[in-house]
């Protein structure tokens, strides 16, 4: 118990991959209202809503266990940078979906995307706890995981300053006057058909660090 | 929104150079089988799995309890928000306790907090029952790294990044039972209980399954 949380040795790394941490929980929160924004610009029915949770949590299913592979092949760090890596890649496919207003190509973006997510959340987590004594483990990661959110709520807040406005006035453009505006987060009217939209667009929010 | 996705990739950028520290590599796809007969790191991927679950239940479905009460979208999203501030405090503060309460009964009290928290959203009908249901946030927040850590820490070091990989796949396994819960929303009443209140049934159960996983765990620390 009166053990060092961190030791001197791996101090450094333990703050580059918390603050890893952080940075994914800001991309997760800034990168959600866009993807509730595709929802609302290509009008998509409830299974086809259903389909970008089948992309979130598909990419899940497919990476975890081939990034778990891979550390052992190579080494944390490499699993860290092709995470990231892979999640740059999806985020950047997202420009030419957008651009042709695709769907099957942005629920492909969003499948890179979460590979990404997948690797990091395989490598970072145990990362962490390798970082020092195995007593200490749990509470390390803790305290690493504790800045998660605080990369999530300035995601949140950068998100409703900056994306926010400049997605109404990009829906105004592409969608015209005939859709009635909605807000863009978690707020539409219950219903059966309209869950899947929702716990997609929640989910990409809520489940990445769980 | 091109921008952002820029700055969103740039700004990934910087950690990528600092990052060196070489992790272990083993061989073998013993792994595997070692971990299946790894009766309590499998106890903790179910944990782990019901814990995202209810995760997901409990802020996803915060707007539909505010909008019930009458409160007006806007006005949930910042309880959503508060939910969130309180899981990033939450975990600051099970940090520090752990220095003080071994992990495993600190999951095991939080889980009851969290059960208990959560028995108050499903029987108060009223404002009271929305602070239940933040309050939860505040006992969820060191669940996910807390059962991460133990179901990994009688895992051999090897098996360890395969061991994550299972651990991740629960979050997989837990986006299954969210619409579940839509659906007994849908409902709208239950036995003259309004449906919403009801339905966090479900993450009740979750918070119970991770409860009884600390409890177990502390259990066989001690043998």
């Amino acid at each position: 118990m009166k053990q060092k949380l961190v030791e001197k040795k791996y101090l450094a790394t333990f703050v580059i991959v918390t603050t890893l941490f952080a940075l994914w929980g800001f991309a997760n929160d800034i990168t959600n209202p866009m993807v509730a924004a595709f929802q609302t610009v290509m009008e998509l029915s409830a299974a086809k809503a259903s389909m970008i949770q089948f992309a979130f949590y598909g990419g899940y299913a497919t990476m975890a266990i081939p990034a778990a592979l891979f550390i052992r092949r190579y080494n944390y760090k490499s699993g860290i940078l092709l995470g990231l890596g892979l999640y740059a890649t999806g985020a950047f496919l997202f420009i030419p979906a957008a651009e042709y207003q695709n769907f099957t190509f942005f629920c492909f973006s969003l499948y890179i995307l979460t590979f990404g997510l997948a690797f990091l959340e395989t490598t970072a987590n145990p990362f962490i706890l390798s970082l020092g004594s195995k007593e200490t483990s749990t509470r390390r990661l803790n305290l690493a995981q504790a800045f998660n959110p605080v990369g999530s709520l300035s995601g949140m807040a950068v998100a409703s300053l900056i994306v926010l406005p400049a997605l109404w006035s990009d829906r105004r453009n592409e969608a015209g006057e005939s859709r009635n505006p909605r807000p863009l987060r978690g707020t539409r009217h219950r219903g059966a058909d309209s869950l899947p939209h929702r716990c997609a667009q929640e989910d990409a929010r809520h489940c990445r660090h769980g | 929104m091109l921008i952002v996705f820029l700055i969103v990739a740039l700004k990934k950028m910087p950690a990528i150079a600092g990052t060196g520290e070489q992790g272990a590599s083993a061989p073998a796809s013993h792994s595997l089988r070692r971990l299946w007969h790894n009766c309590h790191y499998r106890e903790g991927v179910l944990a782990q799995m019901f814990y995202v679950a209810a995760q997901i239940m409990v802020w996803t479905f915060i707007i539909q309890y505010a909008d019930r009460l009458g409160i007006n979208k806007a006005t949930a999203q910042n309880y959503n928000i508060f939910a969130m501030s309180l899981a990033l405090c939450g975990r600051f503060v099970a940090t520090g306790l752990m220095r003080r309460v071994n992990p495993r009964r600190l999951l095991m009290i939080f889980g009851i907090g969290a059960s208990l928290c959560t028995l108050g959203t499903i029987l108060i009908d009223g404002i009271a029952g929305l602070y239940c249901l933040v309050a939860i946030s505040a006992f969820m927040s060191l669940m996910f790294p807390t059962i991460y850590g133990i179901a990994l820490e009688d895992v051999d070091a090897q098996d360890t990044a395969l061991g994550a990989a299972f651990l991740v796949m629960a979050i997989v396994g837990g986006a299954l039972m969210p619409p579940l819960q839509g659906a007994v929303i849908d409902l709208g009443t239950i036995l003259n209980h309004p449906a919403v209140n009801v339905s966090f049934a479900l993450p009740l159960i979750c918070f119970l399954v991770v409860t009884r996983y600390g409890y177990i765990s502390l259990k066989t620390k001690r043998n």
